[in-house]
């Protein structure tokens, strides 16, 4: 066997291993207790990072992701939430996005799925706006927003001056000032943020990176299999993320993807199974003992993790 | 056993006033930071408080130059804090018009599963247009729209936790603070909770009895709900020090900020006047036809007519803060205070908001609560995890809105 070397991998620079993510389906609070449990143990493996997705609306009984990376805190690997544009408006979803990206100091991200707009801002927009937008324009417009909105309370901006009695440096503040064909979004955040903490954006809708109003992303999760992606900006390809199910042999499997040009491994388990098989797998713990996958060391930021671009700003 | 009160703190950033991250106690930044949230829950845990509480706006507060404002998002804020605590309530304000129901619905339930039944939803309508902006709208909803969409989505949220039927205590509890006519109304209908603003004791045992008794109407038993009025406080070991220390906190409270908040309270522009002339009266009007969040423009209106004041004078006595009640004094003279408001029938307990955070509280976690404690009016432990057992609420059926498939909170 040959184990990957940082020639084999595209893009990585700082790990010398292939960043594994481990795919988290959604969680009831049971669950969710054994998560909390288990996090901490998958860190120090070498997990670089926790994929956790939002049940299909009308399903009951699971624990928001957003509010689960919350209750997981900074004591397990980074957290990728997993949203729906068809159900949070973009504020909202901004807000705890960037929350927990100031809470992890900069160990979270988004995976973004758009899939319409949602109720509160179909209905505030009125009922003519964005009607017969097509989603790649929609979606383009949300992730534009997303980047605005987190870039809008820069960290330098937060002053604190006892003395002068200036509390922030508002001349610092960049208002997403966003009007849309869709979305129309005035403010600024009130979360500050140092640009380096940035939550990492990513998508597995690969349509909607062909078009002309493509929005700017940070990583492509592939469906299993597929290793092809478009270049987000015109200058820099966004990382792609291959997807791995358990059901293989996870070192014969990572060792062949490392050669492939992929930047990062999500690992799932199929369904029907315990939704935290693939976390306490023997076989993720062969994988990360074998070298092939995993992160190194601790207290680096997501973006520092995947060699990600500082801000992604469209 | 002895009636108990109800105490949450009111983290409500650095402190209540607008000078509160100025003063040196703390660190001016700490209300960024999540230790600082985590640190004061801890400890009020510690002091067996009812719940932690987290007022909350989606919009950045357009006085951020002067002060500092609320950050963390409370769903993630409070599942943050959650983790490092066992046994106190976790009550997180969340607008109802800038919210979807049926989202907002699944967020908080699972807040509450994985908290082990300790969330309470602060349900708030959120004046203003900065925030409507942020939802694609030009201007804030119109006043009573916006309470009739906050009784339909409320409805649809406890219908939705009903459903759902997993909640470790029952169903989650709605906690209201809307002051208006509207907001009264909604409070005694669906409010469980019901964080109140009144200056006076009057005023106080009044506000009570008028929302027990919309209760009522509604069917409801009036013991159902919980009257919790805000109260700033302000401790120090002598009368004179406390004395220096509310001064030194208007003091504090940057004058650009007090005068623009002033102004926003009051409808006119108060940089137009002198500080020292008296407020005219005349000039400003009746709360209900007034736009905005009314509650604390019935306060600031209520004592510029009973006092007659200058402008100065009203900032002094507001302390650039969130105009509720401020209790000042000794240890001793602060539980007086609550204790007398407590036997009064003005309060079921109290939403306390120290004068600087953390150490504020820290001050009333180890001098007021021990003495509530030696009076026999605040409970020595927890009798249970649940915010609905801290609270001795059972769960009762609320009168909710009805024709949800064609309600406002649907379609605005």
């Amino acid at each position: 066997m040959t184990f990957p070397t940082v020639a084999h991998l595209k893009g990585i620079t700082v790990s010398h291993t292939l960043p594994l993510f481990v795919n988290i389906p959604p969680l009831t609070a049971a669950d969710a207790g054994r998560l909390v449990r288990a996090a901490p143990l998958a860190a120090e493996a070498g997990v670089t990072g926790l994929v956790l997705r939002e049940a299909p609306a009308g399903s009951k009984g699971t624990i928001d992701p957003s509010v689960l990376a919350g209750y997981l805190g900074t004591t397990g690997p980074a957290v990728i939430v997993e949203a729906h544009t068809s159900r949070h408006a973009p504020y909202n979803l901004a807000r705890r996005i960037q929350t927990l990206a100031r809470i992890t100091g900069g160990r979270a991200g988004l995976l973004l799925q758009a899939d319409g707009v949602d109720p509160l801002s179909r209905a505030n927009n009125g009922t003519l706006r964005g009607v017969g937008t097509p989603d790649e324009l929609a979606a383009a417009e949300y992730v534009a927003i997303l980047a605005a909105l987190w870039a809008s309370f820069p960290e330098d901006a937060l002053v604190g001056d006892a003395l002068t009695g200036i509390f922030a440096n508002t001349d610092l503040l960049r208002p997403a000032g966003f009007n849309g064909a869709v979305y129309r979004v005035d403010g600024a955040l009130n979360i500050p943020l140092d640009p380096r903490h940035r939550a990492v954006v990513t998508v597995e809708a690969e349509g909607l990176l062909g078009g002309a109003r493509r929005p700017v992303v940070d990583a492509v999760l592939q469906p299993t299999g597929a290793v092809s992606a478009g270049p987000a900006d015109g200058t820099t390809a966004p990382r792609r993320w291959h997807r791995l199910g358990l059901g293989v042999d996870l070192v014969d499997a990572l060792d062949a993807i490392s050669r492939s040009g992929v930047d990062a491994v999500v690992l799932s388990n199929g369904k029907g199974t315990d939704p935290l098989a693939a976390l306490t797998s023997s076989r993720l713990a062969d994988a990360l003992g074998a070298g092939l996958a995993g992160t190194v060391g601790h207290g680096t930021t997501l973006r520092e993790t995947l060699d990600l671009r500082q801000a992604v700003v469209a | 056993m002895t009636r108990q009160l109800h105490l949450n703190v009111n983290i409500l950033n650095a402190g209540v006033f607008g000078g509160s991250w100025r003063h040196p106690e703390n660190p001016p930044l700490s209300s960024y930071t999540s230790a600082h949230y985590l640190g004061i829950a801890k400890y009020a845990e510690r002091a067996k408080l009812d719940a932690v509480f987290l007022a909350d706006g989606p919009a950045l507060d357009r006085d951020v130059r002067y002060r500092s404002g609320n950050s963390f998002e409370p769903t993630v804020n409070l599942a943050h804090i959650a983790s490092v605590t066992q046994d106190i309530g976790l009550i997180g304000t969340l607008s109802s018009s800038y919210n979807d129901a049926t989202e907002i619905a699944d967020r908080l339930a699972g807040l509450d599963e994985i908290s082990g039944g300790r969330f309470g939803w602060n349900v708030v309508t959120t004046a203003g247009a900065t925030p409507a902006r942020n939802f694609g709208r030009e201007n804030e909803p119109e006043h009573d729209t916006r309470y009739d969409r906050a009784a339909d989505v409320v409805s649809r949220v406890v219908s939705a936790w009903d459903r759902r039927g997993s909640s470790p205590q029952g169903r989650p509890v709605v906690v209201q603070a809307g002051g208006s006519s509207a907001g009264v109304r909604l409070a005694g209908r669906l409010g469980e909770v019901i964080f109140s603003a009144a200056q006076t004791l009057e005023e106080g045992v009044a506000f009570r009895k008028q929302v027990r008794g919309i209760a009522a109407e509604y069917g409801r038993e009036r013991d159902s709900v919980v009257v919790l009025p805000g109260v700033s406080t302000v401790i120090a070991s002598t009368e004179k020090e406390a004395n220096e220390r509310r001064a030194e906190l208007s003091e504090l409270v940057p004058w650009p900020y007090a005068t623009a908040r002033l102004s926003a309270q009051l409808g006119i522009d108060v940089s137009d006047f002198d500080p020292d002339d008296t407020v005219p009266v005349h000039l400003l009007p009746d709360p209900d036809v007034a736009g905005g969040a009314q509650t604390f423009y019935r306060l600031v209106l209520g004592y510029i007519r009973r006092e007659n004041p200058t402008f100065r004078s009203v900032i002094n006595h507001l302390g650039g803060g969130a105009g509720h009640r401020i209790s000042v004094g000794t240890p001793e003279q602060v539980a007086d205070d609550l204790v007398a408001w407590f036997d009064a029938g003005a309060a079921d307990g109290f939403n306390v908001m120290p004068d600087v955070l953390p150490s504020g509280f820290t001050e009333f976690a180890e001098q007021v609560v021990p003495i509530l404690q030696r009076r026999g009016v605040f409970r020595l432990d927890y009798k249970g995890s649940t915010l609905r057992s801290h609270l001795g609420l059972p769960v009762s059926p609320l009168p909710l809105t009805e024709s949800l498939t064609n309600s406002l909170a649907a379609t605005w």
